[in-house]
């Protein structure tokens, strides 16, 4: 259920700014844990500290902040199981992976609470020999072959094949020479060549030096063949061919038995550049926006200058102010902190207090959502029921989005007042509810809020003419064009949550049937109706 | 024309044709001898060699038939599985993400001359992630790259990248070819379009076929698709299509030439039915039928 939650939350889009840099903090940032443990979710929070401490001790040397990306970027995803023989390509990546963990480690010496976590290599452990044997080849301290100090035999069988290669390839250039003074035609390095075919079938009958094979009816295909010289290097060549690789497998299973036995600190150091990765990117994105670290041992759910971020981006892109939430609720703002810090991460806030929920749960529909045989009423309902059932220690953290929206207002407000009632009764579950219908029951036990919607004034300010323009024109749809007014409703929305204690009876809706220019006979009577008929539950 | 070092050093170049065993590999092979010889003429780096994809070259090699060989010298740079690079004495530089049929890809740079078979990643970004590993690393700036015609799309985001068009012509092909190499001519010169932004052409997110011209709203005279890779009409649809409205894309891709390998005719047959001067200069004719020097 914590998928829904988090696609409820628009938590998606935010994620992609958490980013961990290696193979393992990527694993991490997929996979979208949501922690249950408090004191996991407390260490992974000063784990954030620390990196922050870090950043800002390191502000004055960026250079520094720089390399630790590098080196956590160019870490390879390595074996950390153990076998008898690894590949080399398992070799090269325990090279590197120790090369740049070195550089890591290397760059956080000197800040005492984050470079415990990353130990540095000592030479007489078995990483440290695994180091040692791996160092001794490569051009550089990320690549590996097999060099020949790894085994006597390699040397011999190498410079063997170097002589022979170099035999073979002195023949070729005289062969080469010999065709281009011949006969004109210049191999240039070429496998073989395409001549006429007179001067191929004169080649080929001088004395097996070329093989000569049919093209088309007018040109043969050439190839040099090779002299007997070349032909005993070749043979050379073969030969000393075998005996390296049977070196390299030595070389191959004697590394491995080292590679093998560093395995269990190789997964330490694994563990330990996966805390650093995450704690960095946690930091990283903490400083972006401003975040908070949460709190949470709170008997309350508190918000203090609150950025519910897919909510104040939507605000940037439509051009609308975004007023941050205080000390107040917003279902999907609550799941979205609350996942967040479940995560062990900060919170976009100047203060969020919570405490951990075994769950985090959603109940209703997604955008888009349909399954197959069940309306949206029906799949809400089904994720009722699931959450209702599903009772586990530790409670869980609930947001009802527009229950029962899809089905008649009577029979939705009834609905939904028997379900908060449930949750005011239950101990140890915390349930939000968003919902527009305005005859919700009030009940002991349950705080109710509004969003603030429509601010009259400005929107008279931004709107006031064109209304006039629209009623005095009396002509339908006449007047400045609908973008423009929807514009300037827009604009004078707020996204603010304020107390509700069931007493106000005016309507957004009537406001902007107003704003649009809809006849004011029809407003007023709208407004008469919907006072004598209106109920004082409002949630 | 494509028979110099200069035509290759510095660029990621992509040698692409028709269908298997129309001689990409072999025309690699010679370009990058050329490369080879002007990189250390200029104290370059030496060329890496890729093969994109997982064609019929390399299913031979499963069923043990043989796959042309890619000779290397040391300085080299191959993208390959730890098996198959064994005989240059490998010095691994980097491993690509995943697994394929044949085992693991490494980026690895021949420490002596020999031969290899290349293997390539079976999706486009892996290609195109190896390229950039290779060039933006500072390890070479000299790419050969040995791919079928639907696999250059990625290359397309790479600066400086271009392609050749290999085939290979006998006198029973010689109207498909002539055809190809018009379709190529006329698809490499299609103008780049403006902004989309404000524009009046009919942008298409999908790939220009039969189907989705029928889709096309009358009144689109302009047609943009993302690049070249994207038209797959026949020919004689596409004549009519271009008659009709025009066409334009939204990348180029740079284009190097042809390389036409005539078998049963002579070059100058070919160029004499394709009948097209702009074409004809375009095209660069078998690299291993060496012009015949006086004999003293």
């Amino acid at each position: 259920m914590n998928g829904e939650a988090w696609k409820f939350a628009q938590l998606d889009e935010f994620w992609d700014h958490y980013q961990p840099l290696s193979p393992w903090g990527k694993d991490e940032a997929h996979a979208r844990t949501v922690l249950v443990d408090e004191p996991v979710i407390e260490s992974r929070l000063d784990d954030i500290d620390a990196v922050l401490s870090l950043i800002e001790a390191l502000a004055t040397e960026p250079s520094a902040l720089d390399r630790l990306s590098y080196h956590l970027r160019r870490m390879p995803r390595v074996p950390l199981e153990r076998k008898d023989v690894y590949e080399v390509l398992e070799l090269f990546q325990f090279k590197k992976f120790m090369a740049n963990y070195r550089g890591v480690a290397s760059t956080l010496r000197a800040y005492a609470a984050v470079s415990r976590w990353l130990p540095p290599l000592v030479e007489s452990s078995p990483v440290g020999l695994l180091a040692l044997e791996l160092d001794r080849s490569g051009s550089d301290p990320e690549t590996f072959y097999i060099a020949d100090a790894y085994d006597a035999v390699l040397a011999v069988a190498r410079a063997g094949i170097a002589e022979a290669d170099e035999a073979i390839s002195a023949e070729r250039v005289k062969a080469e020479a010999a065709t281009r003074l011949e006969f004109g035609l210049s191999f240039d390095g070429r496998e073989f060549i395409v001549a006429p075919r007179d001067v191929a079938r004169t080649m080929a009958e001088a004395g097996g030096r070329w093989t000569v094979e049919p093209y088309d009816d007018t040109r043969y295909i050439v190839r040099i063949a090779p002299s007997v010289a070349a032909m005993d290097a070749m043979a050379d060549r073969a030969r000393f061919l075998e005996d390296e690789r049977a070196a390299e497998a030595r070389v191959v299973a004697r590394i491995s038995a080292v590679a093998g036995a560093a395995i269990p600190e190789l997964l330490a150091m694994v563990t330990a550049v996966t805390r650093f990765d995450r704690a960095r990117a946690g930091a990283v994105m903490a400083r972006t926006f401003g975040m908070s670290r949460p709190l949470l041992d709170s008997r309350v759910t508190k918000l203090v200058d609150a950025r519910f971020i897919p909510c104040a981006d939507e605000c940037e892109r439509l051009g609308l102010s975004y007023t941050p939430l205080s000390t107040e609720f917003g279902a999907d703002a609550i799941v979205l902190f609350g996942l967040l810090a479940q995560t062990g991460n900060f919170v976009p806030a100047t203060c969020f207090g919570t405490r951990v929920y075994a769950r985090v749960e959603y109940v209703g529909e997604l955008a888009g959502e349909r399954l197959s045989g069940l309306s949206g009423f029906g799949l809400e309902l089904w994720r009722l029921i699931a959450a209702r059932t599903a009772g586990m220690p530790g409670g869980a953290l609930l947001a009802f989005d527009e229950l029962a929206r899809t089905t008649g207002s009577h029979e939705a407000e009834a609905l939904l007042s028997a379900v908060v009632e449930a949750y005011a009764t239950a101990h140890g579950d915390r349930a939000f509810f968003a919902t527009h219908f305005r005859g919700v029951a009030r009940i002991p036990g349950v705080e109710y809020r509004r969003m603030r919607g429509l601010d009259r004034a400005a929107a008279g300010t931004h709107l006031g003419h064109l209304t006039d323009a629209v009623t005095d024109a009396a002509v339908p749809g006449a007047g400045p064009p609908l973008a423009e007014r929807l514009a300037g409703i827009n604009r004078s929305m707020r996204y603010e949550v304020l107390p509700d204690d069931g007493a106000d009876t005016e309507s957004d809706a009537l406001a902007i049937a107003e704003f649009l220019g809809l006849e004011k006979n029809i407003v007023e009577r709208a407004r008469y109706y919907l006072t004598k008929g209106g109920t004082d539950g409002v949630v | 024309m494509l028979d110099r070092a200069e035509d290759f050093l510095g660029g990621v170049t992509f040698v692409t044709g028709p269908e298997k065993h129309c001689g990409k590999t072999t025309f690699m092979n010679r370009a990058a001898e050329l490369a080879r010889r002007g990189a250390r003429a200029a104290g370059r780096p030496g060329p890496a060699l890729l093969t994109a994809g997982y064609d019929g070259e390399s299913r031979d090699f499963l069923s043990g038939a043989r796959k042309p060989a890619v000779p290397v010298c040391a300085g080299d740079l191959v993208l390959t599985t730890e098996r198959f690079a064994m005989p240059c004495l490998p010095e691994i530089i980097d491993v690509l993400p995943g697994h394929t049929a044949l085992g693991r890809l490494c980026i690895a740079r021949a420490r002596r001359a020999s031969v290899v078979a290349l293997v390539g990643p079976d999706g486009n970004s892996q290609i195109a992630w190896a390229i950039d590993r290779i060039v933006a690393e500072g390890l070479t700036d000299t790419v050969l790259v040995d791919g079928a015609i639907n696999r250059i799309t990625q290359v397309a985001s790479i600066g400086g990248a271009r392609f050749v068009y290999v085939l290979r012509v006998d006198r029973g092909t010689l109207w498909q070819a002539l055809a190809r190499v018009r379709r190529i001519g006329m698809l490499t010169a299609l103008p780049v379009a403006a902004a989309r932004e404000g524009s009046q052409a009919y942008w298409l997110d999908d790939a220009l076929t039969a189907e989705t011209v029928a889709r096309l709203p009358a009144t689109a005279k302009q047609v943009v698709v993302d690049d070249l890779t994207k038209v797959f009409l026949g020919d004689s649809e596409l004549m009519a299509f271009v008659r009709e409205r025009a066409l334009l894309v939204r990348r180029s891709i740079s284009f190097g030439g042809f390389v036409v390998s005539c078998r049963g005719l002579a070059d100058q047959e070919f160029v004499a039915a394709l009948d097209d001067e702009r074409l004809a200069e375009m095209i660069a004719f078998n690299p291993y039928e060496p012009a015949r020097e006086m004999v003293a």
